[in-house]
């Protein structure tokens, strides 16, 4: 099979509003595929039509080769785990019931998983928490034991909506290197804001805006024609006019704008490399003391607003 | 479904739903038989002037016939209570949602949930009222036991079918307070209704004849060939209520 999802015209209209107006995109076998875009674009809804949970308006969508039908059972999910943004689990269990009962949901047999299910809460680091009650898990915890549960029956289709949204920087990591570790073994589809996350571990992406698609690409070539990056600078005083004169000019800095006292520079898209080699060599053959000089997360808005420009309405690729 | 099964179990047991249930059908088994036995007693020491010999002696039909009748008010308003939220509650939370993204049929989702509750009414009802058949027994006289059987069967049947309006009102209404409230108006729409159908002859199989032939079947007065047209119904309404709800259930979109 060549594509594990292939969606084709997907189209969803609630009573307010037009949540997909006809998106299109295929997801590679083995891929670990980004599906982009600002809060409200649709990557939600899209999802629950993937998994039946709500029914398109119209077009077609196929999931691990089977046509997906609202309303009647749909085989695939045998062989697909999913991790909502925010993950709910049923009241009442402990985090060791919750995993032994995706098992048993799965029909996978319960004495053949303990293993995996025990290697996963140390994996996961619930080896305490597995005993307590899941209405006492902090975000962060029930988002892991969320993962744990995706992992646990090795599905052929992960479908991860944020799913390091709330783990801190290490346990993010972790998890990270787990799931660029299933490249060409499963097929991760997976939705994030922050564009490190989505670098490192994604091949290929679709963003969407307000329902519609804007790019279906590899990460590599949407890194190249829109990713920026941004650095603080902070240098004397005295010297801060001087320095911002000096960087206006280059042609690898988009934008340069005081902030609490230091200069925020936007690479142009594609130039960050540039950036980040030849500000600190500028600034100081030109006698200015950098005090400070720092990488600035950039987020994914920055690349959906450069996209929304040149694919958009009335942008340049329109 | 045996690990759905388990899930609900789970959290109607530990979130102690089914555990209050059964405790307060307990406590009316145990609070009828005493209280009606002393009652002319405690009247006397609490009215002054009061004269017992005019009340009739207590007798052990109206003492079981008490529990019976306390299981099919505060009983099954309570039962009601406590299943409102049981798909309500999920959909709203969202458990639903990823409970049907795993490999789960939405019939096998409320089976399990209809297969659990219908188990604790059947067992707690008919359990309790032993307890309250034996306890009537050694404080006031034996009931007949034909009577007391055919009485609480009519009984769990007609608790039956609320356990499965409240069950498919859940499934297919948006939140728990929808689904308890419009139960519980039925209720007291059906026993308003019983009024009228009392008058008509295809009235014996309406369901609310059940809880009118409760006293009687105790009594002796009336027998299995007078309830067996209304305990089928029920069990048919039951049924159709079920399937409608459930088939709309299929139909319905997780958020």
């Amino acid at each position: 099979m060549e594509h594990v999802i292939e969606a084709a015209g997907l189209e969803k209209a609630f009573p307010s509003h037009k949540a997909l107006k006809g998106i299109d995109f295929k997801v590679p076998a083995g891929s670990i595929y980004g599906f982009l875009g600002p809060n409200g674009a649709g990557k939600t809804t899209t999802i629950k039509i993937i998994l039946g949970l709500i029914a398109a308006s119209s077009g077609r969508l196929k999931v691990l080769g089977e046509e997906v039908r609202f309303g009647t059972e749909n085989n695939f999910l045998h062989r697909v785990g999913y991790l909502p943004q925010d993950p709910v689990f049923p009241a009442g269990l402990n985090g060791r019931e919750l995993l032994q009962l995706v098992v048993g949901l799965y029909n996978k047999d319960a004495e053949q998983y303990a293993p995996r299910l025990e290697e996963l809460i140390s994996e996961f680091q619930l080896e305490d928490a597995a005993r307590r009650k899941i209405s006492s898990y902090s975000r962060g915890m029930k988002q892991r034991l969320g993962l744990a549960a995706v992992f646990l029956v090795e599905p052929d289709l992960l479908i991860l909506d944020e799913p390091v949204s709330a783990l801190d920087p290490e346990g993010r990591r972790r998890v990270l290197d787990l799931i660029a570790g299933l490249k060409g073994r499963s097929t991760v589809f997976f939705s994030s804001h922050i564009l490190d996350d989505v670098e490192r571990v994604c091949s290929h992406a679709t963003i969407i805006h307000q329902g519609v698609k804007m790019m279906e690409t590899t990460i590599k070539e949407l890194l190249q024609s829109f990713a920026i990056e941004q650095y603080i600078v902070k240098v004397a005083p005295q010297q801060q006019e001087k320095a911002r004169e000096l960087l206006r000019e280059r042609y690898w800095i988009r934008k340069v704008e005081e902030r609490e006292g230091s200069l925020l520079l936007t690479s142009q898209p594609g130039a960050m490399g540039e950036l980040a080699e030849n500000v600190l060599p500028l600034l100081i053959n030109n006698n200015i003391l950098v005090m400070e000089f720092k990488h600035r997360q950039a987020d994914l808005e920055e690349v959906f607003f450069r996209v929304l420009q040149n694919n958009g309405p009335g942008g340049e690729g329109s | 479904m045996k690990d759905l099964l388990m899930k609900e179990f789970k959290w109607n047991w530990r979130s102690f739903r089914y555990p209050a249930f059964l405790l307060l059908l307990l406590f009316f088994a145990l609070l009828n038989p005493p209280s009606t036995k002393y009652m002319n007693e405690i009247l006397e020491m609490f009215a002054e002037g009061f004269d017992a010999s005019l009340l009739p002696e207590p007798s052990a039909v109206e003492a079981y016939a008490g529990i019976l009748g306390d299981f099919y008010t505060v009983g099954l308003l309570v039962l009601i209570f406590i299943l409102m939220g049981s798909v309500a509650g999920e959909k709203e939370s969202g458990v639903t949602g990823w409970i049907l993204s795993k490999p789960v049929s939405r019939w096998s989702y409320l089976h399990a949930k209809m297969v659990l509750h219908a188990a604790v009414v059947i067992v707690g009802v008919a359990v309790m009222s032993a307890v309250g058949y034996l306890y009537t027994w050694s404080l006031l006289e034996q009931v007949s036991l034909a009577g007391a059987f055919w009485a609480t069967l009519a009984l769990i049947v007609y608790m039956l079918l609320f356990t499965t309006i409240v069950l498919s009102l859940s499934a297919i209404l948006k939140s728990p307070l929808q689904a308890g409230g419009l139960t519980a108006l039925i209720y007291a729409l059906s026993g308003a209704l019983n009024l009228l159908m009392s008058q008509v002859a295809v009235g014996r199989f309406y369901p609310n004849t059940l809880l009118g032939e409760i006293p009687l079947l105790i009594r002796g007065v009336s027998g299995p060939g007078e309830v067996w047209g209304a305990i089928l119904i029920t069990l048919l309404l039951s049924f159709l209520i079920y399937f409608l709800a459930g088939s709309r259930f299929q139909k319905m979109e997780q958020h």
